[in-house]
């Protein structure tokens, strides 16, 4: 066990620092899930991208850098520390990103990587459906085989910024007679594939952040399946694996949290216009938690580059993570009083806004399978209790 | 950057797990609990011969001068077994604290035989508690700013009944004198209160693991309504809170140890952290294991209660999970 950072892990961390605080002036954008601050972010993707910044732990053919799994987690820490904006293609670089560099045949990474990493096609995830959310193999959304296309017909939803994604990841039954996890395919559609229709729905937070899609005869070249026909659950899952672990929320999103958490509270308790009551322990607990968070995911890098595997153990990390972020901005919340209340829009909310902060945490214990279905996962799989 | 343990590190504690399986199964704790010293007869001499007991002693002094890193591993397992043993406070504690902060005549008089296993030492940092202090040789003990090494046939001792019996607990009469005193200094006192920490928090960490490792069995052999009460998704819920729960509180008491090794920055706020995380962890195991199991578990006869008492009592031993949260809160000037 050796946990300190080496020379190189701490000079990659001192220039990503460095470049960030050089490319990074306090960005006044509108919100990533808005159409004007969904270009406006695209922008910054491909400045990234010029930098080699976008995807530092990619081949470089592919606009990376070939950084370590621990100069990676180095880089997220140094990037949610200096503020920078969200990353709008966070689904196609961290979620489908790893599936297709596993299930990809060479044409679809050369065709689909470089454009992902720049920017370029953003990507969305067009998974839940009406009738099947937690219970995702239960989808209907068929597609039929015509020549070189499948003919895909049905409908999707919860799709994160899917009115204005260039390309959407599905899973489809390209086996009508099929049940449950058989017969599903993964495929990749065009957003302007001829018979899709998109409709923007207003998330939580008031942003038409969601998106409905609606295939009608749609079209979809069958170059476009990922992996082999009929074989989409388990491309699936690895796409879940890493939704659920340490890809897609790195802990330095956490740190960086629970640190504006702690000046916070000093700042409160400062002015004098919140009593304590209990609060300060709480503050502790989410920086402990998110330092905890930051250990576990070193420790399974650690395993990771050394031919371990992320398996179910996933479901740990996110029932983790996502409850404690929901803690943490609960706790600022608190902190705040009154003005507790207030969104991202109000004045004195300086900017920034704890509740927008908390509207959106408190999508992660649902997002990505409920941690209801996680707790299953972690009994049934990692503790090896019984299903029925 | 690598969070793994080195293949000898591993390999030991694989070693202690396989003496605890032999020398130190339910029955045999349970005869801890009923003789008159509160250890099993002759697991002591065989931690010794391993190199357990004096693993942390200087190797001019027949130890192993390994550090807290290489402890870590070895107090998960201790707990996990509900081994008796004076283990923490003898090896974690008393020995390093001598080693850098006795006077040489107390270094001449008491390292070599302490890694030996030949003297059994106890102390207390501060709390008015010491476990196995009658079983003890000597006691290193603390008066204010300064710490004390005392045989124990210069003390008073006051047994104090313990909720896990196999943990003879006492309040100790003594006076600190010239010829007790240590050379150790603030920074000393401090180094070993945060061993003491990590190596609670360790323990803490197997004692939960071994209450999780028992309910999942448990539940899986219990049925009611024609089927295995682990079927049930409330159940399911309970264990992989106390699965998470472990599974966190782990990589920071590892983190904690190896930066007490490396004398890293973080070390005071790491093993703070470990322990509150931990004793947290042990504190959900026990109440969990406890409702998973039903009435059984709510006996003395079942061995569950073995475990949960030593959870109890070890999440409280060498600063609750509120203290060592206001020690954080310090750390980060809140």
């Amino acid at each position: 066990m050796d946990l300190t950072f080496s020379a190189t892990e701490l000079a990659f961390r001192d220039e990503i620092r460095t470049w960030l605080r050089d490319n990074t002036q306090g960005e006044d954008w509108a919100p990533m899930d808005t159409e004007e601050g969904f270009e406006q972010h695209r922008g910054w993707e491909r400045t990234l991208f010029d930098a080699g910044w976008s995807v530092p732990n990619w081949p470089a053919a592919y606009g990376g850098r070939e950084c370590s799994l621990i100069e990676w987690l180095v880089y997220e820490e140094e990037y949610y520390l200096g503020g920078a904006p969200g990353r709008v293609n966070t689904n196609g670089i961290t979620l489908l990103g790893p599936t297709l560099f596993s299930f990809g045949t060479q044409e679809q990474q050369d065709r689909f990587f470089p454009k992902m990493a720049s920017g370029e096609e953003i990507w969305a995830q067009g998974w839940s459906e009406p009738d099947s959310g937690s219970d995702l193999a239960s989808l209907k959304t068929t597609a039929v085989r015509d020549g070189d296309h499948f003919v895909v017909n049905g409908q999707k939803t919860w799709c994160s910024r899917g009115a204005w994604a260039d390309w959407i990841f599905c899973i489809v039954r390209t086996d009508p007679d099929s049940e449950r996890h058989r017969g599903l395919s993964y495929l990749l559609v065009p957003a302007d594939a001829p018979g899709l229709t998109r409709r923007p729905v207003s998330r939580l937070d008031g942003e038409p952040a969601f998106a409905e899609l609606f295939f009608d005869d749609c079209r979809v070249a069958a170059d476009n399946l990922l992996g082999e026909e009929g074989q989409g659950w388990g491309v699936a899952m690895a796409t879940a694996s890493s939704e659920r672990g340490l890809n897609l929320r790195a802990p330095g999103r956490f740190l960086a949290a629970a640190t504006r958490l702690v000046a916070l509270y000093r700042s409160v308790l400062d002015a004098g216009t919140v009593p304590d009551n209990g609060l300060r322990e709480q503050v502790i607990d989410a920086y402990t938690d998110a330092t905890a968070y930051r250990w576990q995911v070193y420790r399974k890098a650690s395993e990771l580059m050394h031919g371990g595997s992320m398996g179910s153990e996933a479901s740990y990390m996110k029932v983790f993570w996502s409850e404690l972020d929901v803690e943490l901005h609960a706790t600022a919340l608190r902190l705040l009083g009154e003005r507790g209340e207030l969104s991202h829009h109000a004045p004195l909310a300086d900017g920034g806004s704890w509740m927008t902060g908390y509207l959106f945490s408190l999508s992660g214990p649902i997002y990505a399978g409920t941690n209801e279905i996680q707790r299953n996962i972690i009994a049934e799989r990692v503790l090896g209790l019984p299903r029925k | 950057m690598d969070f793994r343990f080195s293949d000898d590190q591993a390999l030991f504690a694989e070693t202690v797990r396989g003496i605890l399986a032999n020398e130190c199964p339910p029955a045999a704790v349970r005869t801890a609990w009923d003789n008159d010293t509160g250890t099993i007869d002759g697991l002591w001499s065989t931690l010794a011969a391993t190199g357990v007991v004096g693993k942390t002693a200087p190797e001019d002094q027949a130890g192993l001068g390994m550090g807290d890193v290489d402890l870590v591993r070895i107090m998960e397992e201790l707990g996990w077994a509900a081994c008796p043993e004076v283990v923490l406070e003898h090896t974690a504690v008393a020995v390093p604290l001598i080693a850098e902060g006795g006077t040489v005549a107390q270094r001449d008089r008491w390292l070599a035989p302490a890694a030996a296993g030949d003297a059994r030492l106890s102390c207390s940092l501060g709390s008015d508690l010491v476990n196995g202090a009658a079983q003890a040789d000597a006691l290193v003990l603390r008066s204010g700013d300064e710490m004390h090494l005392v045989p124990v046939d210069a003390v008073d001792l006051t047994p104090q009944a313990s909720v896990d019996e196999t943990r003879r607990l006492a309040t100790v009469a003594w006076e600190p004198s010239e010829e007790t005193r240590m050379d150790a200094d603030a920074a000393a006192i401090e180094r070993a209160e945060r061993r003491a920490a990590v190596a609670a928090a360790a323990q803490c960490v197997g004692i939960a693991q071994r209450l999780l490792d028992f309910t999942v069995e448990y539940v899986q052999e219990r049925r009611q309504f024609g089927s295995p009460v682990g079927v049930n998704q409330a159940v399911k819920h309970h264990l992989a809170d106390v699965g998470k729960a472990i599974e966190f509180a782990r990589p920071m008491v590892y983190r904690a140890g190896w930066s007490l090794t490396a004398g890293a920055p973080d070390a005071a706020e790491a093993s703070s952290m470990a322990k509150a995380l931990a004793s947290d962890a042990v504190d959900l195991a026990c109440r969990s294991s406890l409702q998973c199991h039903g009435a059984i578990a709510y006996t003395v006869e079942y061995d569950l209660q073995l475990w949960l008492k030593r959870g109890w009592a070890m999440a409280a031993a060498w600063g609750t999970a509120s203290h060592h949260r206001d020690l954080v809160g310090r750390s980060l000037g809140v």
